[in-house]
């Protein structure tokens, strides 16, 4: 049987002094078109995320996820309500120790593989033996060893993502935010880059906020998902799945791996319509 | 597949042969009146005899430097009001019809106006050479910072970078293979506003030395001047293919 333990909104609205990041009443509005029009992104958003977990936000197309994405890393500040990482409130900067990876291939194409890697490091003032060194721990992480000196566009799809995911653990984050970074990825190269991001959770410690609209890749490398309803965005549910630490793709083979996708598409199939009905 | 290649390379260079032997062939049995076209050969001839005249030199640099001067100054002034009108979302849309209709009027009619109110002399001529590039550049620089990828600034504020390092560090890198196909159209247009202008009222230049040549009957000279012109800008243009060469090098897919 499913042993996933279902909470509501009103747990995760439970303030947590030792959340890594936390986000209490957050609610954002937009401005659109010529007449100003407000759009409600989001409404009351409360999360709290714990130190080294993998957590993920699944939600219907146009619900916010981006918006919330953009909150958590202070890329934006909040209409309402307060974010905090590691009980700093956040103030539209991406403060130190976070680190993003986004949906669109973001490497530098000028630069080679090395100096896409490096790029954070080289504003830090270290010493070019020290960003060598990290750099080339950043490659052997993302397996890219021998790919230092190649640039982009020699690159398929997954190894740019690759790049972009070495370029954010290079300067050690202990919040990693990944944008759906595997969308634009054919399944299998999907599967495999999920195994590949397991691992680098593993050994780096890091936690990880993966936002994503991908059932099976919430259910394969998540720790706890949180559901979001069609715009506004609210946060429906959180899941605890209940996997193993070491887990990798192997997992879809087993029936929890179905039962977990299942229950999160019970959820998500009317969201999914309200968002098609709103887009239409 | 690298023989295709090597065939496909030598068709324009033997297209290119063919037609200088035809007018060669063409000239020398008199199908053509030589007052009109002379033989390719004597061009080459009047080229030579051209490089060893002072006056030709000196107009060939008087030109040259109306060219650099021209070219600069759009390149430069371009860029920079592109860089300005760019977050003006507006201002471009109401400035569209004239950057459409632009090119359709000829610059250089303004040429004599222009000597009425800045003189006779080079201003005049690198004014219009100006012109005439000016919005090639403005359209170039608008239309590559444009095509910036969005998250390309995203990523510079996910490492907090600031306005002028996102500018320097992300936006300009990411720009300059478009800026670079901007520069290279500006300073084809400068050439032409400023040897078009040369041939209408200017009293020295490569351009006056041409329209002097052929309102004295001396074509081979006025031939001699158009080859030695001609090759001129081939090799800047040949420069500039170098360096977008260079910039787009690493840039294309699968180019390895």
């Amino acid at each position: 049987m499913l042993s996933v333990q279902p909470t509501t909104v009103h747990a995760a609205r439970q303030a947590s002094v030792n959340a890594h990041l936390s986000m209490t009443g957050v609610s954002q509005v937009f401005e659109v078109g010529a007449t100003n029009a407000k759009v409600q992104a989001l409404l009351d958003i409360n999360l709290q995320l714990r130190q080294g977990e993998f957590f993920t936000v699944i939600g219907p197309s146009g619900c916010g996820k981006s918006t919330l994405l953009d909150l958590a890393t202070g890329l934006r500040v909040p209409t309402r309500g307060r974010v905090c990482f590691e009980g700093r409130e956040l103030s539209g900067r991406v403060p130190p120790g976070v680190g993003i990876v986004f949906q669109e291939d973001g490497s530098f194409p000028w630069l080679n593989v090395r100096d896409n890697i490096a790029f954070g490091l080289r504003r830090t003032g270290m010493r070019t033996a020290e960003v060598d060194a990290a750099v080339d721990q950043a490659l052997a992480t993302c397996r890219l060893h021998d790919f230092g000196a190649a640039y982009p566009a020699q690159l398929s799809g997954g190894m740019r993502q690759r790049v972009c995911l070495a370029r954010v653990l290079v300067i050690k984050p202990r919040l990693i935010v990944l944008d759906e970074p595997f969308a634009a990825l054919d399944a299998q190269t999907r599967l495999l880059m999920g195994d590949e991001l397991l691992r680098i959770w593993r050994e780096t410690g890091a936690t990880v906020l993966l936002i994503t609209h991908a059932l099976d890749e919430a259910a394969l490398l998540s720790d706890r998902i949180a559901v979001m309803s069609a715009r506004p965005g609210r946060i429906l549910e959180i899941i605890e799945t209940g996997n193993p630490r070491d887990r990798d793709s192997s997992m879809a083979e087993q029936s929890r791996f179905g039962e977990l996708t299942t229950r999160l598409w019970h959820l998500l199939r009317g969201q999914s319509q309200a968002a098609l009905e709103q887009a239409g | 597949m690298k023989n295709r290649s090597n065939r496909a390379r030598l068709v324009p260079t033997v297209v290119f042969a063919f037609i200088v032997g035809l007018l060669e062939v063409a000239c020398r049995a008199g199908w053509i009146n030589r007052q009109a076209v002379i033989a390719p050969s004597e061009m080459v001839l009047a080229l030579v005899a051209g490089l060893q005249n002072p006056d030709v030199l000196r107009n060939l640099g008087i030109s040259a430097m109306r060219v650099v001067a021209a070219g600069v100054v759009a390149s430069v002034g371009g860029f920079l009001l592109g860089c300005l009108l760019r977050p003006h979302f507006g201002l471009r849309r109401a400035l569209e019809p004239f950057f459409a209709t632009y090119y359709a009027v000829p610059v250089v009619i303004f040429y004599p106006l222009l000597t009425l109110m800045v003189g006779y002399g080079s201003l005049p001529i690198i004014a219009i050479g100006v012109a005439m590039g000016l919005l090639a550049m403005l359209t170039a620089t608008l239309e590559a910072f444009d095509r910036v990828p969005r998250v390309l600034p995203k990523i510079a504020a996910a490492h907090c970078l600031g306005w002028w390092a996102t500018a320097l560090r992300i936006r300009l890198p990411s720009a300059a293979p478009d800026l670079f196909s901007g520069l290279k159209v500006t300073i084809g247009y400068a050439v032409v506003g400023v040897i078009a202008s040369e041939f209408l009222l200017a009293s020295e230049g490569i351009g006056h030395l041409i329209q002097d040549d052929y309102n004295g009957f001396r074509t081979r000279d006025m031939y001699g001047a158009i080859l030695l012109l001609v090759l001129c800008v081939l090799a800047v243009n040949r420069l500039l293919r170098l360096g977008e060469d260079h910039i787009r090098r690493n840039r294309a897919a699968g180019f390895a």
